[in-house]
Parts: structure tokens; C-alpha cells; sequence
């Protein structure tokens, strides 16, 4: 194993801590779940030392700091006993759709589904170790590779051809914060076939007081013909963090719908990585920031055109208030021979206050020469023309702001392709924005 | 004695180190329409804004008072609390608010200003479908983002469609009749009168005399650099129509 020695200081106090519960979690697991995947983790940890954390010297880190969330010393999650859980905890989720719980890293499967467990599917066929990474390889890149080290669980969704999964698959992360903070990584694998489809939302709560740090790897694809309406719900008290990285796939004709929700939470980092490598796929991406108080939401987004005739397409819009940051950084990638491509991007941004910090970057880079893409970023206070004529007709101030505050925010939720969830939303935001005491 | 609504005293204003009104007075009673013609950039549009309460403008003289209270002092909410409606000549559009929602807010905050419940639902689609009908509004536009791809005609209309719901004591039109043609024009005409009572009244800015073919005011006024330099009848209006603005513009040299 290499060492540490290269790493600057203030980061090998925090590397030390995770190489050292590297260390424990591979002891505790004693071998378990065979001699493959403890090799794969001990590789990915040895890139994971080898990278180091991310410093923002680092270009796709440049504007959000891992180290004060990391000094949070978050330890390991460990294995809860969820069974008395399982069932008040999903039925907070049922209606949405067909809740499966994810407590501490390990899947807790509903019967009768399409979900599965990952450490199942490992032990039935390690075989199937091929599959993991192919996505989201871990060489390069210090947040997999993390993950990777700490592999040990997750949900494994398949659909089949010609399956159109009506009841939407809500993926509840759960973690326990009761006695102090923890970081818990999960796996998660997606698999559609061809003329399928899915609505998968993906959740995150927590137990207890402290401190709580998902980080989550997803790998799908998404086969011919199919769609994956994937929703990402991240509304959780200030004391959750995420990590987010979901590598998704799109074959022949696939469609992604992808809407990302991110109203509350501490410190959020999102990482969609799109590949269209079918021709004919389509991607959607939406994301709305609501950020107030030190709340830090970063949008980093790639959308890779792989193969000529994709279209792809994002608007990600955000409210910052108080001392709050986001961050949306797109990266387009338009390969040689990925002709008749069209990428759009949009980026738009309220700043209400002047201890809000936003950063906004497109990230072009296109090696074809027959595409059309597009990018656009505006950052702003609210329209001064909008506020006074509904002031002229007797709103107050606040009322006039939170009417077109929830109005940009709409946008973005009415993208969200589940009714209950979208109402849902739209009465949390728009209590959020106080347009809930409109008269 | 009947209260003025509305009494402007030498009102001077100005944006930034421009002044550009220069001393307005304007008395306006219950039941009366006024007009203001004058050329462009005259100050008309500055004058409706100032009494609307738009911050640009600072006012370095003179007073306004809207039924005997000091105009000035209040926000644009309250103004429009009290009374005081004004129909821009560049409605504003609103992406994603719809009209629904932004005049159910509206209206409920005059409602509650003045003491009387807020209007449900159905009471409030019932108002809307009824005050829809005088300006020819499809209640399809309910539910679209207010004036967003809106043609002008539609805007304006929308404009006295608000007047109609928000019954103001006095409503000033900017302009309402700009970029109408003659079928549109009527409408909005129509509308207006079918809202005039003894105690709300109009000051109708205008650029044209047509206009005044169908809302026939009681007092036509010139604005002029700023200031009032002639009030007549509505035959001043005509007067203006067939000779232009030079021999006013002449005779104010003169007396300056
Ligand atoms: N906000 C402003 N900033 C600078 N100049 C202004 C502003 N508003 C009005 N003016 C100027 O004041 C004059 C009067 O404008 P306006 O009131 O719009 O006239 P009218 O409506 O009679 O055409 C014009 O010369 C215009 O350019
Ligand atoms: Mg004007």
C-alpha cells in the first residue's frame, strides 16, 4: 500500500482516519463475501490514497470544499438492526410508491419486487463483480474510489424486456445519526431492458441528531427503447450530507427524465454522469437548488455524447439566501463521430442575499462539428419590473417575492413525473418560499 | 363640499440629477375623467409612476393627496389599498404566475384591507368569469402566465380586466389605447364606461385624441416639460387633434 506521504497536511489527519477504518472494515467483514471483492477494495483504497480527497485546487473542486464537511469526523455506519424500522419508516413512503429501505448502507428488500439486495446477488454469482464499475470505474477518481473501498451493499434493480414497472421504486436511504456522526456508502445497480421503463426516486432520512454523510454510487442502463424517469429527493434536515455519483447509460433510443430536488440538507454535491452511447437517446436533466442559511449545493453535471443523434437537454435553476452556496458546473462532452448532436444547458440563478455565493460553469468540449449545443447562465435578483406591478395591485413585498419565487421554482418541480410527489413538493416549497400564507 | 380624490400640489420629480416634472397640479373629484395628452416625453408616463409609488423617481417638491391622506408617504401596496390603480402602458410579464393566482392574492389583500372576508373559490371564479365578460376576455387566460405572450391588445385588455376585478377609487390608464385597433379600442372604451360610478374617477393619459371619441372626458389637460401648461374641455382635445402640439408649445414658450 502506498502511503500517505504526498498528501498535504491538512488532509492526512482525515485520510489517516479512513485508511484506519478501512482497515476495521475489512476485519470485521473477516473475509466474508468472498476473495474478489476484497481484492477490489483494497485496489480501489489504494487509488483512493494514491488520489487523496479532493482539494479545491483540484479543477472539479474548485468551488466546494470537501475538508469542512470531512472534518466532521464522521465514522463508519455500522450494521443497525432495522427490523422494527422497516415497516413505520416505509410506510412514510408508500405513498409514492413501492418503498424499498436502504438502513446504514445495507438494503432491507421489500417482497415481490424487482429490487434486490447487492450483497445477494454477489454471494448467488460473483461473476457478477464484472458488472460493478463498468460505469463508474474507480481509477481517476477519488469519490468511486472511495466507495469502491467501502463496497459492501446496496439495491440491485432489474427490469426486464418489455416491462413497464408501473408503481415507482423508492430508494429510502436511512441513516443513523443517534449516536454521532456517520458516513455510510452505498452501491446501487440498475439494470432496464429493452421497451422498459421506471420511476425511481431516490430519498434520504435520518435517525438521531448527528451528523450524516451518504455517499452513493449508482450504475445504471438503460437498454434500447426504454426509459428511466429517475427523482432525486433531497430534503433533509441541515445535519444530512450527500455524495452523490449516478452513472447512468442510455442504449438505442433510450430516454433519461431525470429531476433533482435539492431543498434541504447541509453540505450536497451531485454528480450525474450520462453516457448517450445509443443513437436516438435522449436526456433530460432538471435540478432546483432552495438553499438558505450555510446550505452548500453543487451540481456537477456530465452529459457525454457518445454516438451521433442524441439529444440532450438541462435546466438547473437555483434560490440562494443567507450565507448559502451552489455551485452547477455542466460538462458536455461531444465525442469525433457524435454527429447531428443536440445539447442544450441552461443555468439560472436568484441570489436574494449578499453573503450568497453562486458559481456557475459550462464545460464544453466538443469534437464533432455538426452539432448544435447551447448554454446559458443568468444570475440575478429578483425582476425589480415583476415586483412592483404586483406590488401596484396590493401584494406586499413578500408576498410579490414569494409569488415569483415559487413561479421559477415550478418550473422545475413540475418536471417531477409523479403527481403525489410533485404536491408534495410544491407545499414544501412553497412554504419554503412563504407563499403558503398567500391570501 | 365634495372631496377631491385626488389633489397634486407643485409636484416636482426627478431621476437622478434630471428633473422632469416641474411642478404638476391637478385636482380630480369623484365621478370625473381627466385627461393628459402632451408629446412624448413630456413627463406622463414619470407622473402616473410617481403616483404609483415607483422608487426611480425621487420627489423634491410639492404634495399628493388621495382622499385627504398624503399619498407619498405610502408604500405601492398601500396605495393600491386605498384606492389607487394604475393600468401601465408596458404591462409587465410574469412568467409561471398565472392571473388566477396573482389576482386571488390581489384581491384578497384589498378584501382584507378593507375589512371584508376573502372570497373563495367559487365566489372568485363566479367575479372573474363576470368581469372577463366586459373586455372580452377568454376565461382560457385565467390559467395562463399573466401577460406572458400576451399580443398588446391582450395586455391592455388585461390591464381593465384588473380594474374591473379590483374596483379602484380612481385608476389612471397610461396609455391604454397605444398599439389598439379600432375593434380593441372599443372594447377597452366600453369597459372603462361600463366601470365609470359617481364616486371612482380616470385620469386617461393619452397620446391620441381617439381615444377620447369614446371615453369623453370632463377635463383635458396638457402636460408639457413637466408641468400643466393648458386644461380645457374635450374640445381642447380636438383643438389638439387637428393642429398639433407647436402652438401650445409656442404659446408655453412665451409665458416661460
Ligand atoms: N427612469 C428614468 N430614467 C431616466 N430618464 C427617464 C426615466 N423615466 C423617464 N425619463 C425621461 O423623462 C422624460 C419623460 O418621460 P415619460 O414620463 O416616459 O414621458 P411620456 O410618458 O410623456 O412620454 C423622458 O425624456 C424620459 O427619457
Ligand atoms: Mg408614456
Amino acid at each position: 500500500m502506498s502511503t500517505v506521504s504526498t498528501q498535504s497536511p491538512v488532509q492526512s489527519p482525515i485520510l489517516e482516519r479512513i485508511v484506519r477504518e478501512h482497515r476495521q472494515f475489512l476485519d470485521r467483514l473477516n473475509g466474508q463475501q468472498g476473495k474478489h471483492l476484497a481484492t477490489l477494495r483494497l485496489q480501489a483504497m489504494e487509488e483512493f490514497q494514491r488520489l487523496g480527497i479532493p482539494t479545491v485546487r483540484h479543477e472539479e473542486w474548485k468551488y466546494t470544499n470537501l475538508f469542512p464537511l470531512l472534518a466532521k469526523n464522521f465514522s463508519l455506519a455500522t450494521e443497525v438492526d432495522a427490523a422494527q424500522m422497516t415497516d413505520t419508516v416505509s410506510a412514510q413512503f408508500r405513498h409514492w410508491g413501492e418503498p424499498a429501505l436502504v438502513v446504514n448502507g445495507m438494503l432491507h428488500p421489500p417482497a415481490a419486487s424487482v429490487v434486490g439486495s447487492l450483497r445477494h446477488a454477489l454471494e448467488m454469482d460473483q461473476s457478477f463483480l464484472t458488472e460493478l464499475g463498468k460505469l463508474a470505474p474507480f481509477k481517476g477518481d477519488a469519490i468511486i474510489a472511495w466507495n469502491t473501498a467501502f463496497l459492501r451493499d446496496g439495491a440491485v434493480i432489474r427490469v426486464g424486456d418489455g416491462v413497464e414497472y408501473g408503481t415507482p421504486i423508492v430508494l429510502v436511504s436511512l441513516l443513523d445519526g443517534r449516536d454521532g456522526n456517520v458516513v455510510v456508502h452505498e452501491r446501487h445497480l440498475l439494470q432496464l431492458g429493452r421497451r422498459s421503463s421506471l420511476t425511481l426516486v431516490l430519498v434520504q432520512r435520518s435517525l438521531g441528531d448527528g451528523q450524516v454523510l451518504l455517499e452513493q454510487v449508482l450504475e445504471g442502463w438503460v437498454g434500447e427503447d426504454s426509459t428511466l424517469r429517475l427523482i432525486l429527493v433531497q430534503d433533509a434536515p441541515a445535519t444530512n450530507h450527500a455524495i452523490t455519483t449516478h452513472c447512468i447509460e442510455l442504449e438505442r433510443n433510450a430516454r433519461l427524465h431525470m429531476t433533482t430536488i435539492s431543498i434541504g440538507g447541509g453540505f450536497i454535491r451531485n454528480m450525474p454522469v450520462v453516457r448517450l452511447a445509443g443513437e436516438g437517446a435522449d436526456a433530460q436533466l432538471y435540478g432546483l437548488t432552495i438553499a438558505d442559511g450555510t446550505m452548500l449545493v453543487d451540481h456537477h453535471t456530465t452529459v457525454d455524447h457518445a454516438v451521433p443523434n442524441c439529444t440532450s437537454n438541462e435546466l438547473y435553476k437555483a434560490i440562494l439566501d443567507g450565507r448559502s452556496t451552489g455551485v452547477f458546473n455542466g460538462k458536455i462532452v461531444v465525442r469525433p463521430h457524435a454527429q447531428k448532436t443536440s445539447a442544450y444547458q441552461a443555468n439560472r440563478n436568484i441570489v436574494l442575499s449578499n453573503r450568497a455565493t453562486i458559481n456557475t460553469k459550462p464545460q464544453l468540449e466538443i469534437f464533432a462539428n455538426d452539432v448544435r449545443c447551447t448554454h446559458g447562465c443568468t444570475v440575478g435578483r429578483l425582476d425589480r419590473e415583476a415586483l412592483f406591478y404586483l406590488r401596484t395591485r396590493g401584494l406586499s413585498t413578500k408576498e410579490a417575492e414569494a409569488l415569483l419565487l415559487t413561479a421559477f421554482a415550478e418550473e422545475i418541480t413540475g418536471t417531477v413525473p409523479l403527481n403525489v410527489l410533485r404536491t408534495e413538493i410544491n407545499a414544501q416549497i412553497e412554504h419554503l418560499l412563504g407563499a403558503d400564507e398567500l391570501a | 363640499m365634495i372631496q377631491p380624490i385626488l389633489e397634486i400640489r407643485n409636484l416636482h420629480a426627478r431621476v437622478g440629477e434630471r428633473e422632469i416634472l416641474r411642478g404638476v397640479d391637478l385636482t380630480v373629484y369623484p365621478g370625473q375623467v381627466h385627461a393628459i395628452m402632451g408629446p412624448n416625453g413630456s413627463g406622463k408616463s414619470t407622473l402616473a409612476a410617481v403616483l404609483a409609488g415607483r422608487e426611480d423617481y425621487q420627489v423634491t417638491e410639492g404634495e399628493v393627496l388621495f382622499d385627504g391622506k398624503n399619498l407619498l408617504e405610502l408604500s405601492p401596496e398601500d396605495r393600491a389599498r386605498e384606492g389607487l390603480f394604475l393600468a401601465f402602458q408596458y404591462p409587465v410579464e410574469i412568467p409561471g404566475v398565472s392571473t388566477a393566482t396573482f389576482l386571488k392574492t390581489a384581491l384578497n389583500e384589498l378584501r382584507k384591507h378593507r375589512g371584508q372576508s376573502p372570497l373563495d373559490a367559487m365566489e372568485f371564479m363566479e367575479l372573474m368569469r363576470e368581469r372577463a365578460a366586459l373586455v372580452n376576455i377568454d376565461p382560457a387566460f385565467f390559467s395562463r402566465s399573466l401577460n406572458e405572450g400576451f399580443s398588446g391588445g391582450e395586455k391592455k385588455r388585461n390591464e381593465i380586466f384588473q380594474l374591473a376585478m379590483l374596483e379602484p377609487r380612481l385608476a389612471i390608464l397610461d396609455e391604454t389605447d397605444s398599439g389598439l385597433d379600432i375593434d380593441a379600442l372599443r372594447i377597452v372604451a366600453d369597459g372603462v364606461n361600463a366601470l365609470r360610478t359617481p364616486d371612482r374617477a380616470f385620469v386617461v393619459i393619452t397620446h391620441y385624441q381617439r381615444l377620447l371619441n369614446y371615453i369623453v372626458p370632463d377635463i383635458v389637460h396638457v402636460l408639457y416639460r413637466g408641468r400643466i401648461i393648458k386644461s380645457g374641455t374635450k374640445e381642447l382635445a380636438l383643438e389638439l387633434e387637428a393642429k398639433g402640439y407647436d402652438w401650445i408649445k409656442d404659446e408655453a414658450e412665451v409665458e416661460a
